[in-house]
This record gives C-alpha cells, sequence and structure tokens, in this order.
C-alpha cells in the first residue's frame, strides 16, 4: 500500500499552532463567500417547499441535499447553530415529509426562517439562550 | 480515579504531498483547499466530479484523494469502490479519506466495506481535518486485496474479526 509515512517527515509540534493560524484565517477570508451561498440556499429550499407537487423522488433528493450541504458548512464558520437546524430538517426530510403535508410544510418553512435570523442575526456558535429557545421551538433535542 | 491525557498531535512537513479534493460543491473545494494550504501541503488539485477526478489521478498519481459522499451522479462511495477495484489503475491502493455529514453507524460501515482508509465528519476543522490526515500517516494497516474487499484491513486489532464476519450466538 502507497504509504503517506514515507512521503512526510515530522515536524516540532509549535509549526501547529502557526499552521491552526493560517487555517483560521483562511476561514475567515471565505466567511462572506459561506454567508453568500448559506443565503442562496436557504431561499432555494424555501422555493422548493412551496413548489407545486408532485414531491417525487427528485424533490426530495435535492431538498436534502441542499439542507445537508447547509449542515455540512456550518461549523466550519462557527454557525453551529445552522448545522443543528438544518440537520433537524434533514430528519424532518428523511421522515419522508412532502410538502403536500401542510405539518411538513409549516415546520420546514419555520427551520428555513430560523436559519435566515442565525445568519441575519449573526449568532455565532450554539447562540446561548437564544439559540437553545430557537431549537425548542424548532423541537430540535439540544 | 485516573486522568487519561491525550497524546499531544504530532505535527508533519506535508509539503511533498499531491493530494486530490473531489467534491461537487465549489464552496466545499474551496474551503478543503484552504486548510490544506494552512497544513503546508504541497499541491491541492481540484476535481468537481469522479469522472474528473479519474481524469486527474491518470496524468498524476495523488498521494491522498479527499472525497465527499454527497455527489451526483456517482457518490463517494461508488467512487472508493470503484478506485480500488480498478486493478489497472494508478491509484488502487491510495489513501483515501471520506468526507461526510452522514455518521449513522450503518454509513460508516458502508465506507469502511467499500476500502476507505478514514471517514472524517462534517462540518470540517482545522483540528479535524489535520487529525484524520494523521490517523492515515500512522496507520499501520496492511492494504488487503481479496474477491471480495480491497482496501486496508478493517481490522484496526490485529487478529480481530470484521464486524460482518463474527458469528451470531
Amino acid at each position: 500500500m502507497t504509504s503517506l509515512r514515507d512521503r512526510v517527515r515530522p515536524l516540532p509540534a509549535g509549526v501547529l499552532a502557526a499552521m491552526q493560524k493560517d487555517a483560521k484565517s483562511a476561514i475567515e477570508d471565505l466567511r462572506a463567500t459561506y454567508l453568500t451561498v448559506s443565503r442562496e440556499q436557504i431561499a432555494h429550499l424555501q422555493q422548493l417547499i412551496g413548489r407545486a407537487a408532485p414531491h417525487d423522488e427528485a424533490w426530495q433528493t435535492e431538498i436534502y441535499r441542499v439542507a445537508h450541504d447547509l449542515k455540512g458548512q456550518g461549523s466550519t464558520f462557527n454557525y453551529d447553530l445552522v448545522t443543528r437546524i438544518a440537520a433537524g430538517l434533514c430528519h424532518l426530510i428523511k421522515d419522508g415529509g412532502t410538502c403536500e403535508d401542510a405539518k411538513f410544510a409549516r415546520r420546514a418553512i419555520a427551520h428555513c426562517q430560523a436559519l435566515q435570523v442565525v445568519l441575519d442575526k449573526d449568532i455565532r456558535g450554539l447562540g446561548g439562550e437564544h439559540g437553545a429557545a430557537l431549537l425548542k421551538i424548532l423541537s430540535i433535542e439540544e | 480515579m485516573s486522568i487519561v491525557q491525550q497524546k499531544p498531535q504530532q505535527a508533519y512537513d506535508l509539503s511533498a504531498l499531491n493530494v486530490l479534493i473531489v467534491d461537487d460543491s465549489d464552496h466545499m473545494l474551496t474551503i478543503v483547499r484552504r486548510l490544506l494550504g494552512a497544513m503546508r501541503v504541497g499541491s491541492a488539485r481540484l476535481a468537481p466530479d469522479a469522472a474528473v477526478a479519474f481524469e486527474m489521478m491518470k496524468v498524476e498519481v495523488p498521494d491522498l484523494i479527499i472525497v465527499d459522499w454527497n455527489m451526483i451522479p456517482l457518490d463517494g462511495i461508488d467512487f472508493i469502490r470503484l478506485v480500488r477495484r480498478d486493478e489497472e489503475g494508478p491509484c488502487g491502493d491510495t489513501p483515501i479519506l471520506l468526507l461526510t455529514a452522514h455518521t449513522e453507524p450503518h454509513r460508516v460501515r458502508a465506507a469502511r466495506d467499500a476500502g476507505v482508509n478514514h471517514v472524517l465528519a462534517k462540518p470540517v476543522s482545522f483540528k479535524t481535518l489535520y487529525r484524520a490526515i494523521a490517523t492515515i500517516i500512522e496507520d499501520e494497516r496492511p492494504f488487503v486485496r481479496t474477491p471480495a474487499y480491497v482496501g486496508p484491513d478493517r481490522r484496526w486489532k490485529k487478529g480481530a474479526a470484521v464486524e460482518t464476519e463474527r458469528r451470531r450466538s
């Protein structure tokens, strides 16, 4: 098997701190793009939720893909609440929800609105009491 | 009560590494590339899908492949199976790191059975990505090639049974 070990050499542990500092700076550089992309994804989700039937397999695949993308990037930019809310939306979709079900549509829209609030208010991390309240409203376990 | 101290992370010079990142999200490709840049990885090439990745692998063999699970038309698991099963291909035994927000045990087992070296749960951060790469560097498992499975030995401990092969009493 190709060994990565043969292609690298150990360095003093202190180097990691410098690397981490650079990584933090790189992520900060990408924050504006992240916010733009995430807002587009939330708008796309809202469109999908509002779209007339049929809510077939292709519809479910697409809505899940977008929610999943939001889940997968939030915490990288310290928006842990985005990751949690998007994970809640993924669960709703996986449970077989379609927008022909009014309850699903209401809950899915509420998740999108909550995602929008987190980004608009720039709520970092899990958002303390406000974040906990938001998760409770959406019935997402902390 | 004893306190277990976590071993400090070993730092590595990754400047000789050539990494191929496969993801259909432009933004995710950029995030991973920038994190690898911070780690001083020598070269990071980006592929927006499995087909482009296969072409890039022919041009230059990567030292490490980082692939996302959620891609269309071929997903990360399909990609790993094809890489591992392509005996004529240049990357049959290249280490593969799978990024995924799917962390349910049955999905991790599916990734392991496809021949992945390591699964990293999203969201990624510098720390988690670095730790995952270091784990692959330090991984001493042999590479296995059998009719049923190609990939790193699925048993992390010598002599342990692969879960799917355990007898049920």
